[in-house]
């Protein structure tokens, strides 16, 4: 037995000794460390999802516009040396920049933009990013730097998701290797090269010596998983790693209350509100306005901000966050009035209340404690009204089929035009069934409207206008813009101008600087 | 047919059968779990094309049936299918990622057997003393203790504030210890207990008191008499808590951010990653059901009688 025994040790020790060696590496100066919740799926520009793979993708490939820091397209930090709007919004002019190369020394060209969006547009590939370049009608090579992307309709929003955000991809390389080849060995042409992935480990990005831009002020880029917060949190403790992305508000304020933990914070307001939905199908109970706007009246959002995030979000009013010239500061925010709430219920034919449910995932923590929250703020006003938590996956089948009367959502637009804010309220939009439908004709005509608009100042007021008429509907019940805030390392500087949703310190680690 | 071989028949049928049902439950479970794939891959904005397609390209569109044939088929073939979140084999997926939770059970295993065994044994030699009341009180505390818990306790106290392990990873040989601890720990009462009662019977036997007549020391009689003949069934038992540590596993490479077999299930059972949550189903099942024929075989070495009556 003995013998059995120290077999089993020895045996276990050196598999131990086989694995370790591997992955065992130094902490130094030279590296930084970022914590990311999973695996990235695949690093795969066309058919990716997941935010994970994103967040690696952004440092390995350019993209062909830039946003600046105050939210407008520029050419600074992307492919293109300029870019121009003809035909009434319908043709987009893109010059590339010449000289940049992809990582396996290659030049990028306009024929590479050209596969990039013939390869989103491809239906085999499936992408699920598809639908942002359905408008596409031609893609034109003009020279061997020059690219003409031909739209069938005016769409001033075409470049919020199209302009290729870390999509660039080489054409030859693809190709040569398929696709199968490329997410084992991405190439793009940004500040990191891509090393090597340990399976459910890490990936290790270095470098790009031959960037086209300024070079990467550090030289090794690792990202580790940590599907558990509070391990990765006391990891940046330690100082094992150096920044977590999407840190929760509650790991925030609760690290930036201690004292000498050897780290920096950061804060940037978020381009996404919190809201909750309702199902105003004809066959809910919601599709009485008066109703909703009592359970509007009855929820003070102060205490939800309060109860979750603390500092860490402003209340809303309208869709479109505070800081965007988009935003509606008049739209109606129903402050607490519970006298105007049982006024309306009894309106409706409900004085005496009602039962009903209230739908939230289970995974996310905030999100439940909120909806428990709006519980006790309703049975205020007669309104019993039922929790129901449940996993994800499922959770977006039945807020989607219309079976939740409200339920707690969360949107994030892309960065920088608002439109994804008000489009689902457009009856013929995608989404509008999923987000409880909502239907008012002179709504969906602004929408249309806010898609050909060129003159920025009259397409802000449009959106005033939409959030103004679908609030004082109840569309949905806006509760608060969040505010991200970021705890990192205190030997690591994050540059002030990427302090913004628009550049966000994440996708701009090349930026940082011990 | 003779005894002997009729029980084996018997056993391998049955060994089949269940292996069966095993995959037959893997895939029910999942299928009928509501939640689709196709819009947790996609998002909760997915439009209805897009959806389609997905579900085109994984043939969730089919019948249950007809998906659970293909899936059986290609087994056959030794082909667990492919990801849709990774979109790559589950084959390699998995042979990726088995290597560290070998290292983990089996390091975990180790702690447990080795821990328990002494436990054991000191609390049956010691009986009724402070030390045998202490080997109970630490297996109910173990056992008491959600392995999660646990984990991040120790992550607290031994990585956080004395810093002699790193956090979470698999970064330096020394990443090792916490998780097989959390893991270990936790089995190892269930080894302590039976070890101790087995020890007693053992050593208020004949031949025991027959050889410390004989003048032998007290150690000798212990090591080479009494452990001998009391471990057999703990070997049994080893047998039988292999699943439990494998299960446990799970919950702990997601704490210590380990990257193995365990927080790979849990991440495609979030995505709906059907292909990859049957396959590690399946293995799981597989180790128990062997780990039960184990236990079987060893039984019957130890003690024929079984055989006939089994």
């Amino acid at each position: 037995m003995k013998k059995t025994i120290s077999l089993l040790l020895t045996l276990s020790l050196l598999i131990g000794l086989m694995v370790f060696s591997v992955v065992a590496t130094a902490q130094d100066n030279d590296t930084v460390h970022i914590a990311i919740q999973t695996e990235p799926s695949k690093l795969n520009p066309i058919t990716y999802q997941d935010t994970e793979t994103d967040f690696v993708l952004s440092q390995i490939c350019d993209p062909l516009v830039e946003v600046s820091t105050e939210g407008s397209y520029t050419a600074e930090g992307a492919i293109i040396e300029d870019y121009r709007i003809e035909e009434d919004g319908k043709v987009y002019v893109f010059e590339i920049r010449e000289g940049i190369k992809f990582h396996n020394g290659e030049n990028l060209t306009g024929e590479d933009v050209k596969f990039t969006y013939e390869s989103l547009k491809d239906k085999e590939l499936a992408s699920p990013h598809r639908s942002y370049y359905e408008g596409i009608e031609d893609i034109v090579l003009v020279d061997e730097y020059t690219v003409k992307v031909i739209l069938g309709d005016t769409n001033v929003t075409f470049l919020t998701n199209a302009r290729l955000r870390n999509h660039v991809l080489p054409k030859d390389y693809i190709e040569e290797v398929g696709w199968d080849g490329y997410e084992k060995h991405p190439i793009g042409s940004g500040p990191y090269e891509f090393i090597e992935q340990d399976p459910g480990q890490r990936i290790v990005l270095k470098k790009f010596e031959d960037f086209w831009g300024e070079n990467a002020k550090i030289d090794n880029l690792i990202f580790r998983f940590y599907p558990e917060t509070t391990s990765a949190v006391m990891a940046l403790q330690t100082k094992e790693i150096d920044f977590i992305a999407e840190m929760p508000a509650e790991v925030f304020e609760d690290l930036k209350s201690k004292e000498d933990v050897g780290l920096k914070f950061g804060t940037y307001n978020k381009f996404e509100d919190h809201r909750v939905c309702f199902n105003k199908r004809k066959d809910s109970i919601f599709s009485d306005v008066r109703l909703r706007k009592a359970v509007a009246y009855a929820i003070n959002r102060y205490e939800l901000i309060e109860l979750t995030r603390g500092d860490m979000a402003v209340p809303a009013a309208g869709r479109v966050p505070s800081f965007h010239p988009a935003t509606a500061p008049k739209a109606n925010a129903y402050e607490e009035n519970l006298k105007k709430a049982q006024e309306l219920m009894a309106e409706a034919g409900y004085p005496d209340g009602f039962k009903t449910k209230i739908f939230a995932p289970s995974g996310y923590r905030e999100r439940v404690l909120e909806v428990q929250q709006i519980q006790q703020q309703l049975a205020r006003i007669n309104i019993d009204l039922e929790v129901v938590t449940l996993e994800w996956g499922t959770y977006l089948d039945v807020t989607a089929d219309g079976q939740a009367p409200m339920f707690r959502e969360r949107w994030s637009a892309g960065v920088p035009s608002p439109y994804s804010f008000v489009e689902n309220w457009h009856s013929e939009s995608g989404w509008n069934a999923i987000f409880g439908t909502y239907e008012n004709d002179e709504v969906d005509a602004l929408i249309d409207l806010i898609k050909v608009t060129t003159d920025q100042e009259e397409r802000w007021q449009l959106y005033r206008t939409v959030q103004n008429l679908a609030m004082d509907e109840v569309a949905c019940y806006p509760l608060y813009w969040p505010v991200i805030g970021e705890a990192y390392n205190d030997e690591i500087t994050i540059p002030e101008d990427v302090w913004n949703v628009f550049k966000r310190p994440i996708y701009n680690v090349d930026k940082w600087h011990f | 047919m003779s005894n002997r071989k009729k029980y084996w028949t018997n056993k391998i049928i049955r060994t089949i059968i269940t292996a069966i049902g095993v995959t037959l439950i893997a895939f029910l479970i999942l299928h009928l779990t509501p939640g689709d794939p196709a819009r947790i891959m996609l998002g909760s904005y997915a439009s209805e094309e897009n959806l389609e397609a997905v579900r085109e390209k994984y043939n969730l569109n089919e019948p249950l049936y007809i998906q659970y044939w293909a899936w059986i088929s290609s087994l056959a073939k030794g082909d667990l299918g492919t990801s849709i979140r990774y979109n790559r084999s589950v084959n390699t997926l998995i042979k990726d990622r088995i290597g560290p939770t070998l290292v983990l059970t089996l390091t975990g295993l180790i702690i447990s057997v080795v821990l328990g065994v002494v436990m054991g044994i000191l609390a049956a030699l010691k009986r009724n003393s402070w030390l045998d009341y202490l080997t109970t009180v630490q297996a109910i505390f173990w056992i008491s203790i959600p392995s999660f818990w646990l984990g991040i306790l120790f992550l607290y106290i031994f990585g956080l504030q004395l810093r002699w392990v790193p956090i979470a990873g698999m970064v330096s040989y020394t990443s090792v210890i916490l998780p097989a601890l959390s893991l270990g720990l936790r089995q190892e009462a269930w080894f302590a207990r039976p070890m101790r009662a087995e020890m007693l019977e053992v050593l208020n036997q004949e031949y025991i008191r027959a050889a410390k007549a004989k003048g032998l020391k007290y150690y000798i009689v212990v090591t080479k008499h009494a452990l001998r003949n009391a471990l057999i069934p703990i070997i049994t038992m080893l047998a039988l808590r292999l699943p439990w540590i494998i299960g446990g596993s799970v919950v702990i490479e997601v704490v210590f951010s380990w990257g193995g077999i365990g927080s790979l299930l849990v991440n495609s059972v979030k995505a709906r990653d059907y292909p990859v949550v049957q396959a590690i189903l399946l293995l799981i099942s597989i180790a128990v059901v062997l780990a039960n024929l184990f236990a079987d075989i060893i039984y019957t070495w130890v003690d024929p009688r079984i055989r006939t009556e089994g």
